[in-house]
């Protein structure tokens, strides 16, 4: 039922705007259940210093059974980080995302995995089919069949 | 629209853990306890897999149709690794009931510790009034006529039983108690011998008196008893749309739409059906319910469906791309034909291939496509 989601969403919301954000993330926009969008940036030491991305989620009705499509935005002057596991053009080679995706986790729990993703990067930069993927990339992250090979990163 | 249904369910008192003062941690992580983590609403039904974790059952149930591992930690699920958790379906009502009141006490005791020490007292004695007036903890309540502590009450005075509460002479308390709290009068009548086996008889048939009616009722209540079976699984791919059909109808559900529509709808079906029955037999929805909330659920399929079908600017957009595509793609079976007629015929095939009526059947399989993987 749709109305899961929602609930569902809103709820998250609410916890979000009572409690806060984890340090370093911030939500952006929340104006209905269908994008969010939050920044995110690496604290301490890291590639990634100083370095602010902007995260965008968005939700289908089957959510959480269903994973959000999650991915950096490239537009309005934001960037996507160089990171091994970032496309140019925002798409997120993650498996929470995509098959070990788990209806328990939350927007949060994402964020916080996808910061943590950046923090222990050690070498800036992007994936070696990088071009070749950017071009024929569909819309929707969730509509490419990625495969996990690297767990070190 | 859409940010307007944001405001009305914000707006809505949607229960959350937060509500609970931050002084009290162990409140929200109470209140968070019972909420289911997937639909993080409180627990419906809930059913525990064999590591232990607990989730709604139609939560699980949808979950376990795509991946069939428990979402916490992973390890491998099946349906048929559901048990009903009845004691954490009792805390849910239970804590469903008191949260309004622990809430509130929650609520006074944060006002009251961000006033001033003065209306300490006034709470206090309201608090105590209760147990002290049971229990003769408090000093100052003791009124004159109450026996004075440690005093033992004569033998004819009322007391209650301190196991079972039944109330009787502190006399015959010892051989009530000595008698795993028996009525002291069928205790009596123990031990005067005679009538021992008439007492077990009545307590055999006490014992037994549960068996008896099921047996007897059994075409009476055939049906009803066929409403608390899980219904199995389907191969749905070896029946036949008419087995279908017979299926769906036999209860009482609609019988339209083609053969993937009836599929999923039957899935559909028992998969409320069975999580239905994960629930106390007190909590049930009746079948009716059950109906409604197919339905339901169907029409916002529809819904979906229909929303994403509209959003054809993509083809709109690109239908100029789309065009030179096509027609780059075919210049060999151009090629034989007279130039005149090139370009009709570059139209025409380039209409069959990007055509909006087939933009239906594209979207019901990438819409599979997410569900399925």
């Amino acid at each position: 039922m749709a109305s899961i989601a929602s609930r569902r969403l809103a709820k998250e919301l609410s916890e979000i705007k009572s409690e806060g954000c984890p340090v370093g993330i911030n939500l952006v926009k929340a104006d209905d259940f269908a994008t969010w969008w939050f920044t995110i940036e690496v604290m301490g030491e890291s590639l990634y210093e100083a370095e602010v991305h902007t995260l965008q989620f968005r939700f289908d009705a089957q959510y959480p059974i269903s994973s959000p499509a999650v991915q950096f935005v490239v537009t309005e002057g934001r960037e996507s980080p160089v990171h091994p596991h970032v496309y140019s053009n925002g798409h997120i080679c993650a498996s929470i995302l995509g098959n070990e995706w788990s209806p328990v986790l939350s927007v949060i729990a994402v964020c916080v995995t996808l910061q943590s993703m950046l923090a222990s990067c050690k070498k800036k930069e992007r994936p070696p089919d990088n071009d070749r993927y950017v071009r024929n990339a569909p819309e929707n992250p969730k509509k490419t069949q990625f495969e996990y090979h690297d767990d070190t990163v | 629209m859409n940010s307007n249904k944001l405001a009305v369910l914000l707006a809505q008192d949607i229960p959350d853990s937060t509500d609970f003062p931050k002084k009290a941690p162990f409140l929200r992580q109470l209140d968070d306890s019972v909420c289911c983590t997937i639909c993080s609403k409180y627990y419906e039904g809930p059913v525990s897999l064999l590591c232990g974790h607990s989730f709604c059952s139609m939560c699980i149930r949808e979950n376990l149709s795509i991946k069939p591992h428990c979402p916490a930690c992973r390890q491998n699920a099946t349906e048929g690794n559901l048990r009903p958790n009845l004691v954490l379906e009792e805390i849910v009502s239970a804590w469903k009931l008191s949260r309004p009141y622990v809430l509130d006490l929650a609520k006074q005791e944060e006002a009251r510790a961000a006033e001033p020490a003065k209306k300490k007292r006034r709470l206090s004695p309201s608090c105590v009034a209760g147990p002290s007036r049971t229990s003769s903890t408090s000093s100052k309540d003791s009124s004159p006529s109450d026996p004075p502590e440690g005093d033992v009450p004569k033998p004819d005075s009322i007391v209650n039983c301190p196991v079972c509460d039944r109330r009787l002479k502190y006399k015959e308390i010892n051989t009530h108690m000595d008698n795993n709290c028996a009525p002291i009068s069928s205790v009596s009548a123990a031990k005067s011998g005679a009538p021992t086996s008439k007492t077990q008889k009545t307590q055999w048939s006490d014992l037994m008196r549960g068996q008896p009616p099921k047996s007897k009722g059994k075409g009476k209540d055939k049906a009803a008893e066929d409403d608390d079976y899980p219904l199995p699984k389907v191969s749905y791919d070896t029946l036949k749309e008419k087995q279908l059909r017979d299926k769906l109808a036999e209860h009482g559900l609609p019988t339209t739409g083609d053969r993937p529509v009836l599929t999923r709808r039957h899935q559909r079906w028992t998969m409320q059906w069975n999580a239905n029955l994960d629930k106390s037999a007190a909590k049930r929805q009746t079948k009716a319910e059950l109906r409604a909330d197919l339905k339901k659920w169907e029409e916002q399929r529809k819904n979906k469906k229909e929303k994403i079908t509209v959003d054809d600017s993509h083809l709109k957009t690109h239908r100029e791309d789309f065009k030179k595509l096509v027609a780059a793609a075919q210049p060999v079976k151009a090629k034989p034909a007279v130039p005149e007629s090139s370009p009709a015929a570059a139209r025409s095939s380039s209409v069959a291939p990007n055509p909006p009526p087939e933009s239906d059947i594209i979207v019901v399989d990438s819409d599979d496509e997410i569900g399925d993987s």
